[in-house]
């Protein structure tokens, strides 16, 4: 898995390279500013960047905005210190596909970061807390039993082709179950819209970890 | 005494220790594990937990002057 890691903070990027380099994670390029990261993944083309949310003066969700503006396919994981509830919230919408906490362990991080560059998403199980205080409101249409039913297959961690072979449905029909309830939740990716469904209380929180692929 | 920290404050300093305070559970970690380390190894992750844990407290103490 190549990687390019952006953080402000010399020694934790440093040391983040290489602990990451020793759990097998090939770091491909580093960078303490947003312009070099922004410069490095158009150059690079990692299989996913690892984004702090504080870079000195500049901002990381900005920043993942303007890598997802210019290629919507790019695999990004904030990296922050903070469990802020809107920075969560801003960060998931930013399209972004992990949120992790510097709280992990970097074996933590590995899978995370494995998880985002094969196609997944991933949110931090400590963020649970916050993505579930804020209860239904009646902000978002109401889910479809089908709908709910594949979200909470996808926040349990099942792919959108396990979900299909699961529920005997085409691949075609669950990515439109997919589409229809990320746009009732005005949800950005499909991890905004499994944090959103748990937030709403339109899905149960899955037992153990925060993973879900995607 | 110092006035306490304002919420936003708050958030950036927990922010600015996390840093250093990743740093210094990470290789205390790989050094408390049972893997194998040469002596420079040893030195060098012992060093980065220092210089991480100097800065933890330097942070403390701005903080604590306001």
């Amino acid at each position: 898995m190549r990687l390019v890691l952006i953080e402000d903070h010399q020694a934790l990027r440093e040391g983040l390279e290489l602990l990451l380099g020793r759990e097998g994670c090939d770091v491909v390029g580093t960078a303490g500013t947003a312009a070099e990261g922004e410069q490095l993944v158009d150059t690079l083309a990692p299989d996913v960047a690892l984004v702090d949310i504080r870079l000195g003066e500049d901002d990381g969700i900005d920043l993942t905005r303007r890598l997802l503006g210019a290629d919507p396919d790019r695999r990004i994981v904030l990296y922050t210190g903070s469990s802020d509830e809107e920075l969560l919230f801003d960060g998931l919408d930013s399209g972004a596909r992990g949120y992790a906490l510097k709280d992990g362990s970097p074996r933590e991080l590995v899978d995370a970061l494995a998880l985002v560059a094969g196609g997944g998403n991933y949110v931090d199980p400590r963020l649970r807390p916050a993505l579930l205080s804020r209860r239904s409101t009646e902000r978002f249409k109401s889910l479809s039993n089908r709908e709910r039913e594949i979200l909470d297959l996808l926040a349990q961690g099942l792919t959108g082709e396990q979900v299909a072979e699961k529920l005997v449905l085409s691949a075609e029909t669950v990515k439109t179950h997919i589409r229809n309830a990320m746009s009732k939740l005005e949800a950005h990716t499909r991890v905004h819209a499994i944090a959103i469904a748990l937030r709403e209380g339109f899905i149960s929180p899955p037992d153990g970890a925060g993973l879900a692929r995607g | 005494m110092a006035d306490a920290p304002t919420p936003g404050g708050l958030s950036r300093l927990r922010h600015d220790l996390r840093s250093p305070l990743t740093v210094v559970v990470g290789f205390a970690e790989l050094l408390a594990s049972d893997r194998e380390l040469s002596d420079e190894q040893r030195r060098d992750y012992a060093q980065r937990v220092l210089n991480a844990g100097l800065e933890i407290r330097e942070l403390i103490d701005r903080a604590e002057l306001g």
